[in-house]
């Protein structure tokens, strides 16, 4: 499964990638703001990591410019966050988010994550 | 007005004054039926009757030595904040994305540091072949992913650092303005507005969250969870924080 890991923080950025690798996703592709994340998820990403607060273009417009792609109406989209208020987790919602994850997180989270929203797009429509 | 202007107009006062009093000597002395008769002469009394018109312009000089004075105050303090106060804000802006840029090289040289490791063990128990017990492998490989997760403080301290370094920028702002206060004092320029500029409370739409916190737990994640679940079967009156202490 290809994925598309989108955060300003280099070093979040390969601890993710870190994270995906040790659950058995290799194959990832980088992003270090939602502009150059548009320009790279392309038809063959599987599955999106983002980050919300990022300059050029932050997290929820870069989800909401995925999903207007009728190519990824229904990719699972993971938001990798420090935000954590209700209003917020709203907004996510709203823009087209599958799953939603706390920094800072541990692997195991990110694979119940990624486990939870696959089964979930792979299941009955 | 410079004090060459104000020492003129104290002059011309003063002229004045002069040719006043000779007037009122002058009519006084003319012709007495003028004295008990009519307006003219109740003027020409009251005026012979005013004893401190003579120091006005003496007073006129004094006030404008006084505010010559407070204004090299005013004009000392501006460039005093100036110097100091917008100097040293400056400076400690720089000084925190100093630290910012230290911590993520260093950062990366730890995950650097922690891939080799990774890499070693990898080698180690290809080299062991079985000869040692896998699940010793195994926990070195937790434990360095362990470490590497911990570095995540990296991005949230670096969330916070650009929180106070907005914080700074607002202050230099503000700072600038009262300076600019003391500007329109001295006649220089128009009254700055900055000082009533509101303050955008969210940061949704900033490169960065200032609230970015380490102090997370499982029951925070949990807490996430149960809002997302609410919010995709649409409970969007609920109000309040998703996660108990997080500020909206």
């Amino acid at each position: 499964m290809k994925c598309l890991v989108v955060d300003d923080s280099a070093t979040m950025r390969r601890i993710v990638v870190n994270a995906l690798k040790s659950i058995g996703y290799d194959n990832v592709v980088e992003a270090g703001d939602g502009s150059d994340a548009m320009h790279k998820c392309d038809a063959s990403i599987e599955l999106v990591i983002t980050d919300w607060n990022m300059p050029v273009m932050g997290g929820l417009d870069f989800v909401k410019g995925v999903r207007a792609n009728a190519q990824h109406a229904k990719t699972p989209i993971l938001m990798v966050t420090t935000r954590s208020v209700k209003e917020d987790i709203m907004q996510a919602v709203e823009a087209g988010v599958s799953g939603y994850i706390l920094k800072p997180f541990t692997p195991q989270v990110l694979k119940e994550k990624i486990d939870q929203i696959l089964s979930l797009t792979s299941g009955p429509a | 007005m410079d004090a060459a202007q104000v020492k003129a107009l104290a002059t011309e006062l003063e002229t004045t004054l002069g040719l006043l009093g000779d007037l009122i000597t002058e009519l006084q002395s003319q012709n007495k039926e003028w004295q008990g008769s009519g307006r003219i002469a109740e003027l020409v009394n009251r005026l012979a009757g005013q004893p401190n018109l003579a120091e006005l312009p003496a007073v006129l000089l004094r006030a404008h030595a006084e505010i010559s004075l407070v204004l090299g105050g005013i004009r000392l303090t501006r460039e005093s904040i100036e110097a100091h106060a917008v100097e040293r804000i400056r400076d400690t802006k720089d000084k925190l994305s100093d630290v910012t840029s230290t911590t993520e090289s260093a950062t990366i040289e730890l995950m650097n540091g922690l891939d080799r490791s990774l890499e070693l063990i990898n080698t180690l128990e290809a080299q062991a072949n079985g000869t040692a017990p896998s699940g010793g492998f195994e926990s070195l490989r937790r434990q360095v992913s362990t470490l590497y997760n911990h570095l995540q403080f990296q991005d949230i301290t670096a969330q916070q650092l650009q929180g106070v370094g907005a914080a700074l920028l607002d202050l230099e702002t503000r700072v600038s303005a009262v300076a600019a206060l003391f500007d329109s004092a001295l006649g220089h320029g128009p009254r700055a507005e900055l000082l009533r500029r509101a303050v955008d409370a969210s940061s949704a739409h900033l490169p960065f969250n200032p609230d970015a916190t380490m102090k997370r737990s499982q029951t925070d994640q949990a807490a996430i969870d149960e809002a997302f679940k609410g919010a995709r079967n649409g409970n969007a009156s609920d109000p309040g924080c998703a996660v108990p202490g997080a500020r909206t």
